[in-house]
């Protein structure tokens, strides 16, 4: 017979007790996959369709157009400080990034973007940025849903933050197991209080009563 | 279309709140049971807040 004690059923098999950065990064391609990688389908399933509702609701609500990262700084020699200030006119892409791969059309339209050019070479106009013409129409002219969408967009990349450490090192909140003593180990043992010792009996002398005549 | 199609973008509201907090509660826990309960929590939470605020408007723009 085995020795060591029965898992406890309360307790997860899967939640990784080490950083899993492989994980870490499955989650960060596509939502939920670094769970379903470590056993943990339902709440890989969870994340993914959920995740990609909101997302994808965000960017029908904006009508496909508000996924994208502008290039306004093509003079730049450098690609980091043109990317910096690429963003900072367009913060919303930092927060659609972390989706994941969903959002990598708008990295590619951003690479090839051609300003002479309508459509972008490969996807086309999806998550291609839209001229400043058109953008200007929408915001006059169509209702709030569109300015909405985006917001959709960028809450699913942030709380997919939330999902690449939760595949990373677990949930913020574990159940440990109570500890159990071995059968091997032996009971300490105890220390025996060292009692004073007992007094001497002495006869304890009681006054006699006086005799009275 | 008048009334409540008025505030259309409202609509879009649930959707938001129910996932929010069903893939918050699920990065805290791993119990399905924790999760749907930590899940109502945050959603009651964020309908009473943000549910607070329209009425805060509502009696602004209506009273005031």
């Amino acid at each position: 017979m085995s020795s060591t004690p029965p898992a406890s059923p309360t307790l997860e098999p899967n939640v990784p007790t080490r950083l899993d950065p492989i994980a870490g990064l499955l989650s960060y391609l596509i939502p939920g996959l670094g769970q379903i990688s470590q056993g943990r389908v339902g709440k890989g399933l969870l994340f993914f369709f959920s995740l990609y509702a909101l997302f994808f609701y965000g960017m029908a609500l904006g009508q496909w157009t508000n996924v994208y990262l502008p290039s306004t700084d093509r003079a730049s020699s450098n690609v980091l400080s043109r990317v910096i200030n690429d963003l900072y006119s367009r913060p919303h892409f930092a927060g659609q990034f972390f989706v994941g791969v969903a959002a990598w059309p708008a990295v590619y339209q951003y690479r090839q973007y051609d300003d002479n050019k309508e459509v972008g070479p490969v996807f086309g106009r999806y998550q291609r940025a839209p001229r400043e013409p058109e953008i200007n129409r929408r915001q006059r002219d169509e209702n709030k849903r569109w300015d909405l969408g985006w917001v959709y967009t960028v809450i699913a990349g942030v709380l997919n933050i939330l999902v690449i450490y939760d595949a990373l090192a677990g949930p913020a909140f574990r159940e440990v197991a109570a500890k159990e003593p071995k059968k091997d180990e032996k009971e300490p043992e105890k220390v025996q209080e060292k009692l004073p010792e007992p007094l001497p009996e002495t006869p304890i002398e009681t006054p006699k009563e006086p005799v009275t005549p | 279309m008048s009334g409540l199609l008025d505030v259309s973008i409202y609509w879009d509201l649930p959707l938001l709140i129910v996932i929010v907090s069903l893939v918050y509660s699920a990065t805290r826990f791993d119990r399905w049971e924790f999760i749907f309960r930590e899940a109502f929590r945050w959603g009651s939470r964020m309908v009473a807040f943000l549910g607070g605020i329209g009425l805060g408007l509502y009696v602004l723009s209506t009273f005031i």
